[in-house]
């Protein structure tokens, strides 16, 4: 009997302690994923609404913000500071883990969890598409007028028109600002100019060269090593190695991963003979020693950080305005005597003497709002958002505070006055890059690389370099538009065929790599030309001519 | 007697094929560790121009100052700590309840409360009713859902019930009769003979707390609770992430290799200080878990 009770006192005991814990959750409970402020504010909305006629931000507005940048001393930040005075308000950040972002995301759709404001970072549409639909999310006012900013953008960029649903956009893409100059993407050549000097080449700061033209200097590079590294030396390198073949491939096929247009029927790309041509033409380089020998295993930019550290004559990478200048930054850092003008563009004209380019990625991302979000949440975000995209607000996240951090002349020219080592982690002046978190939440990159007098930018990287380039792409361009139609629509066997599709790049990897390239290759194309056709007749059903 | 000792030691071909095949395995798992503890001492220029060296030439601790910079880590670090401690404890406190009150023979509905608890093993409810159960339970969002919602093991558990059954059940009568209470029972005379498994199971679960992420990036927003090994994920991220997030005046990113492997060390040397205390009871534990007589 005394057993018995003894069991009985022990369950007792346990359900004691789990019952303590659950109700010590309710100190800290204000970072959970619900917006229990709104009920109260919203009653207190209609007291005020006579004032908000005469300041439009009179009430204090709380809410929580679901993000995967930001922290707890972000409203300590200037700009933010100043944004949070001007437009009355304070928000708390519900930090979620890069790497997490979709299982944390999904979970909270899936349990009406999210806070009010969602900072979206890997939009997955089809997801979108479905939230969307099932309520998750509140439309954002199709009338922007009163934030002119952001209404500039949504008839700029094509994006908005292809994220609408039901005729109402439910998450506002965040743009990259990263060509001004045409809709080209900046996937480039950059090559190591003081090598080709070495070599006695006079090459230009953007050298014009067609395809067997780079070969043949890639072959003279290997020979004659400019950069006497010996074993170490790689001519030409990709930033993701073989993972990033399957996109250079483009050049010859810009629908080997995707679906191609012929008279009037969408087909699967990847069968087109094209395909065969850009692997022979990577495995002559690959076999040739051209490239790495392990490099089809890389990841995480190694090929980028090879070119960086100086072992790679050439590389073929992602090189919008911010990186191309951060590589000329990190490259005249990493390697003794380098400098600026030591970097160089290539643009390499294919067999039919045309650039073959492709439209750019306008957007990643995009801040939403949760069905639950009150209304005046989500006027104060647009307006905050309007505010930040104007010039002097972009000058505030790029320089500092005026007058404390930079000073600017009559001419309009930027005067730092903290070092690089003080805007860098840990530095005294860290927020300056901290709080580009902030302009995250609304545009993700490059607003701030093309202000007039910018310090942080050289005229050689963004005109010499980059608008040289795209401005000479486009005397000659094979251009291909994102065709977002097709890449947005969903169905049953488009859907099951999408794995495929994205797997395009190891069986690609694996024809450039073995000795059987076409074998590789036409096993890859035989094993899912049957799931491509029934992809192929659900988007013909819908788009075919 | 000294031919028995010659005979003892008598070095015999198999023990040398022994000795090469582990020594072989010590390599195969040393020399792993040994290049991650040099990557993250070396430079980013050292490592892309010789990764294969086996001595960083200028060693830095760069990627370690990385890791550290600012306030974050330490205080992830405490959070890890207390999750550890406090989960560790709370763990055992209901591993060991449960298991014993289950060991007992005259336990009243002991085999339904068995089935029931030993199904929670082999089914779960999934992620998304755990998360409500979580949230409708008002953990989310603070430490103690890191603590309560995967405290017990039912693993561990029925290793420790095993344990409890083997005692002999005269120990209990024998301490019954000279008047013992149950509770005086359970702490002073069954729990110290189990302790080999306690400590087992101690460091089961103070591995498990101190390697914890996922719960924390699902229940945790606020970025001042988490625990070092989300941290570290969140540090990794802005070391690997190169577009837009550095701006060019801040200089150039950091070396995202060496801050793994700097990453990887500072993970894994507390929790590996912790071995050499429990080793003698671990192996002792383990050994008797496998075996019911």
């Amino acid at each position: 009997m005394k057993k018995s009770l003894f069991c009985a006192l022990l369950a007792a005991v346990m359900a004691a302690s789990c019952l303590s814990g659950c109700s010590g959750g309710g100190e800290e409970s204000s970072s959970t994923a619900s917006s229990s402020s709104s009920a109260s504010t919203a009653e207190s909305s209609q007291d005020t609404s006579s004032d908000a006629e005469a300041d439009p931000y009179a009430e204090h507005l709380s809410f929580e913000v679901f993000s995967i940048d930001g922290s707890e001393e972000m409203l300590e930040y200037p700009l933010v500071a100043e944004a949070c005075e001007k437009f009355n308000m304070d928000f708390t950040v519900q930090l979620v883990a890069w790497d997490n972002w979709d299982d944390v995301t999904r979970t909270l759709a899936a349990t009406d969890s999210f806070p009010e404001v969602i900072a979206w970072y890997n939009l997955n549409y089809a997801e979108y598409v479905e939230w969307a639909q099932e309520g998750v999310f509140k439309a954002i006012p199709s009338d922007l007028s009163a934030y002119p900013n952001l209404e500039e953008l949504t008839e700029k960029y094509t994006i908005f028109d292809k994220l609408l649903v039901d005729g109402e956009l439910y998450a506002f893409p965040k743009i990259k600002n990263n060509n001004p100059y045409n809709e080209y993407d900046s996937y480039m050549f950059a090559y190591r100019r003081d090598w080709a000097n070495a070599m006695g080449l006079n090459y230009e700061p953007v050298q014009d060269l067609t395809w067997d033209e780079f070969k043949e200097y890639l072959y003279m590079v290997k020979e004659q090593d400019p950069g006497q590294l010996g074993d170490r030396l790689v001519p030409f390198d990709f930033e993701n190695g073989g993972n990033s073949w399957c996109g250079f491939a483009r050049k010859w096929n810009p629908y080997i991963s995707g679906y191609k247009m012929v008279d009037g029927q969408y087909e699967w790309g990847a069968p087109d003979p094209s395909s065969l041509e850009a692997i022979n033409e990577i495995k002559e380089l690959y076999d040739n020693g051209l490239l790495m020998t392990d490099s089809y295993t890389d990841a995480n930019n190694a090929g980028k950080e090879r070119f960086m550290a100086g072992r790679s004559a050439v590389i073929y990478s992602n090189l919008g305005p911010s990186i191309l200048q951060e590589t000329v930054n990190d490259m005249v850092t990493n390697i003794e005597g380098f400098e600026e003008e030591d970097l160089g563009l290539f643009t390499i004209k294919m067999d039919d003497g045309k650039y073959a380019v492709s439209q750019m990625d306008e957007w990643w991302g995009s801040f939403a709002f949760d069905n639950s979000c009150r209304d005046e949440v989500i006027d104060r975000w647009l307006a905050v958002g309007n505010w930040l995209l104007e010039d002097e607000q972009i000058e505030k996240y790029a320089y500092g505070v005026e007058g404390e951090d930079w000073t600017k002349d009559a001419d309009g020219n930027v005067t730092l006055n903290y070092t690089a080592e003080d805007a860098s982690a840990g530095g005294s002046k860290e927020y300056i890059t901290n709080q580009r978190a902030f302009q995250k939440f609304f545009i993700l990159e490059g607003l701030d690389i093309f202000l007039e007098g910018n310090p942080n930018t050289s005229d050689y990287v963004i005109n010499d370099l980059f608008k040289t380039n795209m401005e000479r792409w486009d005397t000659n361009p094979n251009y291909t538009p994102t065709n977002y139609d097709i890449n947005y629509y969903s169905s049953p066997e488009k859907d099951a065929f999408a794995s495929i599709l994205s797997g395009t790049s190891d069986d690609f990897i694996q024809a450039v790599i073995s000795d059987d390239p076409e074998g590789v290759w036409n096993q890859f194309i035989e094993e899912n030309m049957a799931q491509a056709e029934k992809a192929c007749a659900e988007i013909n059903e819908v788009f075919g001519e | 007697m000294a031919q028995n000792i010659r005979k003892r030691k008598k070095i015999e071909t198999f023990d040398i094929v022994n000795v090469c095949i582990l020594t072989l395995l010590m390599f195969i798992v040393l020399i792993p560790f040994y290049l991650t503890v040099i990557q993250s001492f070396m430079t980013q220029q050292e490592y892309i121009m010789n990764s294969n060296t086996l001595w960083p030439k200028d060693p830095t601790l760069g990627n370690y100052r990385d890791i550290f910079v600012g306030s974050t880590m330490v205080r992830s670090f405490g959070n890890s700590v207390f999750y550890t401690v406090t989960g560790v404890i709370f763990s055992m406190f209901l591993t060991t309840t449960l298991a014993y009150g289950l060991s007992r023979k005259n336990y009243p509905g002991r085999a339904f409360f068995q089935n029931m608890v030993i199904f929670t093993m082999y089914f779960s409810g999934g992620l998304i009713p755990f998360f409500l159960l979580v949230k409708q339970l008002g953990l989310i969002g603070t430490r103690w859902s890191i603590v309560i919602p995967s405290a017990l093991s039912i693993f561990n558990m029925i290793i420790l019930r095993n344990f409890f059954e083997q005692l002999p059940p005269d120990l209990d009568e024998a301490a019954t009769l000279d008047g013992a209470s149950p509770l005086r029972i359970f702490w002073q005379i069954d729990l110290p003979l189990v302790k080999p498994a306690i400590a087992t199971l101690v460091l089961f679960y103070a591995v498990g707390r101190w390697n914890e992420w996922f719960n924390a990036s699902l229940f945790l927003g606020n970025a001042k609770l988490w625990p070092m090994q989300l941290e570290l994920r969140q540090i990794l991220w802005s070391s690997t992430s190169i577009v837009g997030n550095i701006p060019p005046e801040a200089g150039r990113p950091s070396f995202s290799e060496g801050i793994k492997a700097a990453a990887v060390m500072v993970t894994m040397l507390p929790i590996m200080l912790v071995y050499p205390f429990l080793q003698r009871y671990f192996v002792k534990g383990v050994m008797i878990g496998a075996i019911k007589s």
